[in-house]
């Protein structure tokens, strides 16, 4: 009981984050990131929302951030990249044990939605 | 022709009302995306929305300083009574100036935003187990602008809108409690706010 307390479990708009973050490896920044989930959520992200969940993250200790190159179309601002650390990695494996075994649970819901 | 650069207006409410490094990245990811063909209205709803996530992360991170204002305004009341009552009753005797009372006032104001400062740095220092603060020189004068701007701007609205002395004391009670606030606002122990400067 006492370990299970311990333990993150993500959010919806976190789990993907970290998945949109560990897909697009080297280039996930504000904007590809951002792309990414509104290219599956089919519908428009805030960005500062993005970065609010990214910073949440980090704090938990689940991504780490480095600032990049700063480059003329950004108006001389550095991007900011993410990397998700080993306790995420971790993480996310925990969560999708969780929400399989969860989804196990429902077969028939399954049949129904797929 | 498609503009290159976003609403000057736009940037500037993003860079002010979002300040911050973090925020840096934020501002340039979102003229980048401008700059690949997002709209104007696009731009502004992101803005709108940076603003308002950073103004809820801001009040959820302050919300000792608006308990301790609040707990402090309350009791103050019976201080403006007095003040009130002190300043327009002598203060026009011993200085034999035109706005004699309006400066007698002011400076008990003045004082009593002071030491709800004062208290206010105890009890942070006590609760954070850190003395070595930052933020609260400014706060000796931020308070009495705060209040003082505020005041002066509302002054003419009084007999338009028919307000009584009630409504007149409920304002100002408020005015009040901005006015602490905002000089509470800023402080933080200093060596948190160096690392964080390391950090960023």
């Amino acid at each position: 009981m006492e370990e299970m307390a311990e333990r993150n479990y993500l959010g919806e708009l976190e789990l993907m984050i970290v998945l949109a973050v560990i897909y697009l490896d080297d280039e996930a920044y504000g904007v590809p990131i951002s792309r990414e989930l509104e290219k599956h959520r089919k519908r428009e992200v805030s960005v500062s929302s993005v970065y609010a969940a990214l910073d949440r993250l980090e704090g938990k200790g689940l991504i780490s951030s480095r600032l990049g190159e700063a480059t003329q179309e950004r108006g001389g601002k550095a991007r900011r990249y993410f990397q998700v650390t080993q306790e995420g990695l971790r993480t996310i494996h925990q969560t999708r044990r969780v929400l399989t075994t969860l989804w196990q649970k429902l077969p028939e819901l399954e049949r129904k939605t797929s | 022709m498609r503009r290159t650069n976003p609403p000057f207006f736009a940037t500037w409410v993003l860079e002010h009302l979002t300040p911050g490094d973090r925020n840096n990245a934020l501002s340039g990811d979102l003229l980048e995306e401008f700059r690949s063909g997002r709209s104007t209205s696009w731009y502004w709803r992101q803005v709108l929305s940076a603003v308002a996530i950073n103004s809820a992360r801001e009040i959820r991170s302050h919300l000792f300083v608006f308990a301790f204002a609040a707990l402090w305004t309350i009791p103050s009341r019976a201080w403006w009574i007095f003040a009130f009552w002190s300043a327009a009753h002598s203060a026009g005797f011993i200085l034999p100036w035109p706005y004699a009372t309006t400066l007698g006032m002011a400076i008990l104001v003045f004082l009593s935003l002071w030491a709800g400062l004062a208290a206010y740095v105890l009890l942070y220092s006590i609760t954070e187990r850190n003395s070595n603060l930052e933020g609260a020189g400014r706060g000796l004068w931020i308070g009495p602008l705060v209040f003082s701007i505020i005041t002066v701007a509302i002054r003419p609205l009084y007999r338009p809108l028919g307000l009584s002395i009630l409504h007149w004391e409920a304002i100002t009670l408020f005015v009040y409690f901005l006015s602490l606030t905002a000089s509470a606002w800023k402080i933080k122990p200093r060596a948190a706010s160096e690392s964080k400067a390391k950090v960023s």
